[in-house]
């Protein structure tokens, strides 16, 4: 069998993907709670502090979405990811960017096989065939490196030549880029920033938890986190969130708030921005915030959970204008006021 | 799905439409009472009242429900509520295990909820006592005389009570305002009419007969008690003679003699002076005098 029958064989049984029974769903509901605080604890073994990194991170994984995380060296954002893949029983990859990385060493490449002196082509696949992937640095990586993984995060495929191959859910990149050392980067363009439905910023951990961090990883024992969540519970909570019943109010306020967004006669963003968020941005504030209700335990989307999700929803998603950046005015300020404004 | 939290509010809503139409009904009172007084003291017909009592009941009843939002109310009483039955009221269509169970939720909490607490006590009293006040009000003008209220005297309104004349809505009886009902103090045009002769009974129209025989003697009447005043003297031929008209006897005249010799008196009528034919009724020995007084007097006047 040729590889292009093995990708439509596979895009087939995607299509006709079964739901779980709704007993199923229900003993995962019943089990969020529990199940999110055991996430959480596991973590804490290996993270310390971080606490709405990691919660932003597992919204972006429940929602079936991207994370772009943003933060200085050193700061743990390759171990978070790294950390979460083993409790969640994921396959993890992890692509170092750098200028001279090329889309096949992403998606994979055609090899060529010899068998029984007949040589052949044989796909090999690239480390995006996973559950999770890590594009550590990913604004180093060139334009056309970066825009290989459109597709793939956008579509949950990869075309190579005529073939296209799916990937296996649940697909996941985080990726993470330096807010410092500009110089031989290509920041992403708005197009595939866009498709990150969160942009986390991950800051320096507190006194208390830098000693702690200090201790665990001088000692002689490093800490090894269980798996707490199977790959078909994930995928039940991923169907979960889409459940999730919002009030008509409540989604007006996001939906305002992304509009706000963009610069017009008057008000917050014209003052401030040049460019604003897309729809894609209302759809991820909703959802994001149905993410972080289920996690939070509650059965409604509440008014606070969209007011907290608008920051990372938001923050890569609008452009300053040059008067703002003259100013020193930061993406979160407009984002706060623009919030004030919506309600 | 019968959806248990969404009838508890629809129970709530007509809990909530019920007090809303009461309180209504008592601010008509209240607007009919404030336009009444108005209108009483511009010298303006009540009837008018009616007309806007008639737009404004109905208007404030949609005015008021259509400013009603029971999920508001309900959320702002009992905010535990807030943002669920928010939730659920906009979902009520849809049916999944996240719903059934914040349906559940929230009917449970919907339990503690109590009718009462969406009745403003406070605000309701206060419009019930300013109805009673102005009821009070309204009485007192149509009621009582306002004159001994009013130390500047009748015009003490400064001539508002003439509103309703120019606009050519007077109302048709005189109002307490008016100057000639306070002097008066009688508010109505029509004099009373005293009712005499053929309208009690009697046998000659318009001449007053006194008490009809078998008509009752009426409040204040009494045979023994001389209302009339002392009977008044007459000296007729040398002789005194008292006269007494007595109203019972159809405005007979007593004449009794003063004196040692006073005749026998008897009672005559006036008719009987006049030549009435009442046969055996005649004292026709006192006829002679009488006629020569009279004469006498007409002489002493020439």
């Amino acid at each position: 069998m040729s590889d292009l029958g093995k990708v439509k064989k596979g895009i087939d049984s995607k299509r006709i993907e079964k739901p779980p029974p709704e007993k199923e769903l229900e003993r995962t509901y019943s089990e969020i709670g529990r199940t999110y605080k055991s996430i959480l604890s596991e973590m804490s073994k290996t993270v310390l502090g971080q606490k709405e990194v990691i919660e932003n991170i597992l919204i972006a994984v429940f929602t079936k979405n991207h994370a772009l995380l943003e933060g200085f060296p050193g700061l743990g954002k390759t171990l978070i990811v790294r950390t979460l893949s083993n409790i969640m029983d994921l396959r993890f990859k992890r692509v170092q960017c750098t200028p001279d990385l090329m889309p096949s060493d992403i998606t994979g490449t055609y090899v060529v096989e010899e068998k029984d002196g007949k040589k052949s082509f044989r796909f090999e696949r690239g480390p995006v065939f996973t559950n999770m992937l890590l594009a550590d640095e990913i604004n180093r990586a060139t334009p056309k490196t970066q825009s290989a993984l459109l597709e793939a995060m956008q579509e949950g495929q990869v075309s190579i030549g005529n073939a296209t191959y799916p990937l296996d859910p649940p697909f996941f990149v985080l990726a993470t880029q330096n807010p410092i050392e500009m110089e031989g980067t290509y920041p992403l363009p708005e197009a595939q920033v866009d498709r990150f439905l969160l942009k986390i910023l991950v800051e320096y951990p507190g006194d208390d938890e830098e000693e702690k961090i200090m201790d665990i990883y001088s000692g002689e024992r490093m800490p090894e986190p269980k798996k707490v969540i199977s790959k078909n519970e994930l995928l039940n909570i991923q169907r979960l969130i889409r459940k999730m019943p919002i009030a008509t109010v409540i989604r007006k306020y996001a939906l305002n708030i992304v509009r706000n967004t963009r610069p017009l006669d008057k008000g917050i963003a014209s003052e401030f921005l040049d460019y604003g968020a897309s729809p894609r941005a209302s759809i991820g504030l909703v959802l994001a915030s149905k993410a972080r209700a289920l996690i939070k335990g509650r059965d409604y989307v509440s008014k606070k959970d969209i007011e907290e999700m608008a920051y990372p929803i938001l923050r890569h998603r609008i452009i300053l204008n040059f008067e703002s950046e003259r100013k020193g005015v930061k993406p979160d300020d407009v984002i706060k006021k623009i919030i004030e404004e919506s309600w | 799905m019968k959806n248990e939290a969404i009838t508890k509010l629809a129970d709530i809503d007509k809990a909530i439409s019920k007090i809303m139409i009461f309180s209504q009904l008592i601010n008509s009172v209240i607007v009919f009472l404030v336009f009444a007084i108005i209108l009483t003291l511009i010298g303006i017909d009540l009837r008018f009242v009616i007309v806007i009592i008639l737009f404004y009941l109905p208007l404030a009843l949609i005015w008021k429900k259509t400013r009603t939002d029971t999920i508001n109310m309900v959320t702002n009483l009992y905010p535990a509520l807030d943002e669920r039955l928010q939730t659920v009221y906009d979902n009520r269509e849809g049916d999944n295990l996240i719903l059934r169970r914040l349906n559940n939720d929230v009917s449970r909490r919907m339990d503690e909820v109590c009718y009462s607490s969406f009745t403003n006590i406070k605000r309701l009293t206060f419009r019930t006592f300013l109805a009673i006040l102005l009821a009070f009000v309204f009485l007192s003008i149509n009621i009582i005389s306002l004159r001994e209220l009013a130390p500047l005297g009748s015009d003490f309104l400064g001539g508002i009570n003439t509103v309703g004349e120019s606009l050519g809505i007077r109302t048709e009886k005189p109002l307490p305002s008016e100057p000639g009902a306070w002097e008066s103090g009688n508010y109505s045009n029509e004099k009373e009419k005293k009712r005499i002769g053929g309208e009690t009974g009697g046998m000659q129209p318009g001449i007053n007969e006194g008490p009809i025989p078998g008509r009752g003697g009426g409040t204040g009447y009494t045979v023994e008690q001389k209302i009339f005043g002392e009977p008044s003297s007459a000296r007729i031929e040398g002789e005194n003679v008292n006269i007494e008209i007595h109203p019972e006897y159809g405005g007979g005249i007593e004449i009794k003699d003063v004196g040692e010799n006073s005749p026998e008196s008897d009672e005559f009528s006036l008719s009987s002076v006049r030549g009435s034919n009442a046969p055996g009724k005649e004292p026709l020995k006192y006829e002679q005098i009488i006629k020569n007084y009279f004469e006498k007097l007409i002489e002493e006047s020439e």
